[in-house]
């Protein structure tokens, strides 16, 4: 037979024993629980990539030893923008215009001018050693376009003008130059 | 006098006896409903960005063109 005083002492024991486990299961409220930390680390590659977004220019018709260019964007210059994730310098070549003139020719010249694209501001290096941004002589070959054009999408185009004078001599007829600019990483 | 004690014994663990259902049954109660709360979440990190600056890549290059009509004097 279990004494009263054997089953006060169970009975204690099981109180105690309930209490422990209770308070030892509980969550504290205040505690963030899924809590997780760690670091990312990714690598974007060197991207080059420019475009022409305006490739073509028009001049029209044009009387033999007369003058006409981009200056007044009519027609309008070439715009040269850089999509990729670096700043580039800019190399320009083109083939000739003219039958009775080769490049590089007084009569067929580029010029790196700003867009207005980033204010008052400059998109690319503006000094003259790294851009032409006086009237140049096409090149046949590479020559210095622009240097250092961004590659932040708020800023990151430059303008291309041309400037042509159809030679005296220069039989009529249709002209065609393909200008090639090309980008290495600045 | 002996049955007086008995009672006054079996008065205590009766007590006892609440306070042990209590005791559980709070317990229990609690842990249900901590079990049914959504917990919580929260994340934290840090994101690093490393630009590639070498120049393994080819330049790249695009063209365009220049048309004109010459028209004789």
């Amino acid at each position: 037979m279990v004494s009263n005083n054997t089953l006060a002492g169970l009975i204690v024991a099981l109180i105690v024993v309930s209490l422990v486990g209770t308070l030892s299961v509980i969550k504290p409220l205040a505690v963030i629980t899924g809590f997780a930390a760690g670091d990312v680390t990714t690598s974007i590659g060197t991207d080059i990539t420019i475009t022409l977004p305006n490739n073509t220019i028009d001049f029209g018709n044009i009387t033999q030893g007369t003058v006409n260019d981009t200056l007044d964007n009519k027609p309008w210059p070439f715009d040269v923008q850089n999509d990729g994730s670096v700043r580039v310098n800019i190399t320009i070549s083109a083939t000739d215009l003219w039958s009775t003139t080769a490049n590089p020719t007084a009569n067929y010249m580029f010029v790196a001018n700003k867009t207005g694209e980033g204010g008052a501001g400059w998109c690319f290096d503006g000094n003259a050693s790294a851009s032409n941004v006086t009237l140049t002589n096409m090149p046949p070959s590479t020559g210095k376009l622009l240097g250092l054009l961004e590659s932040n999408n708020n800023c990151d185009t430059g303008e291309i003008g041309i400037k042509i004078t159809a030679p005296a001599d220069e039989p009529a007829g249709g002209k065609t130059s393909t200008v090639t600019v090309t980008a290495s990483a600045g | 006098m002996a049955r007086s004690k008995a009672k006054e014994s079996n008065s205590v663990l009766a007590v006892l006896l609440i306070i042990a259902a209590i005791v559980i049954i709070a317990g229990l109660a609690i842990n249900l409903y901590q079990a049914a709360q959504p917990a919580p979440s929260s994340a934290q990190g840090k994101v690093t960005v490393t630009v590639g600056t070498q120049p393994p890549v080819k330049p790249t290059t695009t063209t365009g063109l220049v048309t004109v009509n010459v028209v004789k004097k």
